[in-house]
């Protein structure tokens, strides 16, 4: 069988490496913003906050891409499911990079304040994040609906990496209350990165769908 | 409950030596749409056809199998074929009005039949086929005169007014702008309530509007059936994704 429309599939695939690279935004975010908080780095903390616009480009143009399939192209059966798998991923990868963002504000707005503890467990969420996101695009690129099955696994490691730094972290704030401020920052934090392992199970629920037609609720 | 006005079993044609259908096993729901779709020379329409005996007039056909309209073989060869194609409507491709007033065209068939009120019949036909308001003023003109639109729904009011049970489109729309489709999809629609209906088309999207069911044809043979949101969303067979997303070639 030969292929025809050839640039529909072309754009279809297109699709592909426009979220790919939305991801590795996202991604690159989360560590930049870490490292930055680990670091007190400010100068790197405002390069991801500055970073966010691209991220909005890159997620509005794919959404206009998806809206352009959809309306001259009338994608069926496993292309309509990929397009509405992209618009749905889309959305989460734009969300992970705004709790990212977040997280290099903290950064940003506390340049003076002292580190209440060296970080631990966050920096290791981090890391567990940006893998889990690694393999989730690995699984896009490959049509592979079991591999999206198999990463969110790991957000069980998230969610016991994040009980860990929320109980240290509220043990510091009862002993020392005057670092209330930095230990509630720390907190949203952890939470954010919790946060970020959910939406990295929800695209692995849409890749799923997008291979199978199949609806599954992932951890 | 869905139960089936037409049930083929084992059908399969020749033409010559070519054979065209393969052993179609198919369940056509009572009043609902089924849309048969499928690539030039699957044998979607040969199907269709052989569904009110069409092909008898073909020469050098030959047909095994059987097709069973309310559980009774329409091959048997007791069956009146004229009283089949009464209760079997269809729709071609080309709008075919005769060559006369819009009127004598829904009169044509009840008058053969020596049915009663012709007028009354005629306003029905003509009201169901969504065409009344454009034409009542008009009956005694030339059906020739109508739109490629209007002389469409004008031959569906013509299957109309004998009254069917099913009525079966082959490619209704194709030689109609969108908006006469839009008209035709929407008649099929209200017609649902009341008729068994079965559409030919090459339009994937018109199969995803107006069918409740889609059967996918490919070389002779019946591939996939199945409701058409899964056929469209999570088609099961390679060949019926292939097909409907424009990879075969």
């Amino acid at each position: 069988m030969s292929p025809y429309r050839e640039r529909y599939h072309r754009k279809l695939d297109d699709l592909v490496d426009q979220t790919r690279d939305l991801a590795n935004q996202a991604s690159s975010a989360i560590g930049k913003s870490v490292a930055a908080l680990s670091e007190s780095n400010v100068d790197l903390a405002k390069e991801v906050i500055k970073n966010d616009q691209s991220v909005d480009d890159q997620s509005q143009r794919i959404e206009d891409l998806c809206m352009e399939l959809l309306a001259l192209q009338q994608p069926m059966a496993k292309d309509l499911r990929r397009v509405i798998g992209i618009l749905k991923i889309a959305i989460d990868l734009e969300r992970i990079s705004d709790l990212a963002v977040d997280v290099a504000r903290v950064t940003a707005q506390s340049k003076d304040k002292i580190q209440i503890t060296k970080l631990e467990y966050i920096p290791k969420m981090a890391e567990v994040d940006r893998k889990m996101l690694a393999q989730t695009m690995e699984a896009l690129a490959n049509g592979d609906a079991d591999l999206a099955r198999q990463v969110t696994k790991w957000d069980y490691e998230i969610d016991g990496l994040y009980v860990k730094a929320r109980d240290k972290i509220l043990k510091i704030i009862i002993e020392r209350p005057e670092v209330i401020n930095e230990g509630t920052s720390l907190l949203m934090v952890n939470r954010h990165l919790e946060r970020i392992g959910d939406h990295i199970c929800n695209i692995c629920e849409a890749i799923v769908y997008m291979v199978e037609g199949r609806r599954e609720h992932l951890n | 409950m869905v139960t089936s006005k037409i049930v083929s079993k084992n059908l399969s044609l020749w033409y010559g030596e070519k054979q065209a259908l393969k052993n179609i096993s198919l369940e056509i729901p009572e009043k609902k749409i089924t849309a048969l779709i499928g690539p030039s020379g699957c044998g979607k329409s040969t199907f269709i056809r052989c569904l009110n005996r069409m092909n008898d007039l073909v020469d050098k056909i030959r047909i095994e199998g059987e097709v069973f309209y309310d559980n009774n073989n329409i091959y048997e060869k007791n069956v009146d074929v004229v009283e089949l194609r009464k209760r079997i409507g269809m729709v071609f491709q080309k709008p075919n009005p005769f060559p006369m007033s819009i009127y004598d065209n829904v009169a044509y068939g009840p008058r053969i039949h020596g049915m009663k009120n012709v007028d009354k019949i005629v306003e029905r036909s003509l009201k169901d086929a969504a065409l009344w308001e454009e034409v009542s003023d008009r009956l005694d003109h030339p059906a020739l005169g109508l739109s490629g639109g209007q002389q469409q729904r004008l031959c569906i009011a013509r299957t109309l007014a004998m009254r069917p049970d099913v009525i079966l489109f082959d490619e209704p729309c194709s030689a109609l702008d969108p908006i006469s489709t839009g008209k035709i999809e929407s008649l099929m629609e209200t017609l649902k309530d009341n008729y068994t209906q079965v559409i030919v088309t090459h339009n994937m999207q018109q199969a995803a509007r107006v069918s409740s069911f889609t059967a996918f044809f490919l070389l002779g043979e019946l591939i996939e059936v199945g409701e058409t949101k899964r056929i469209f969303e999570m088609p099961q067979m390679k060949s019926t994704e292939d097909y409907i997303t424009g990879r075969f070639g």
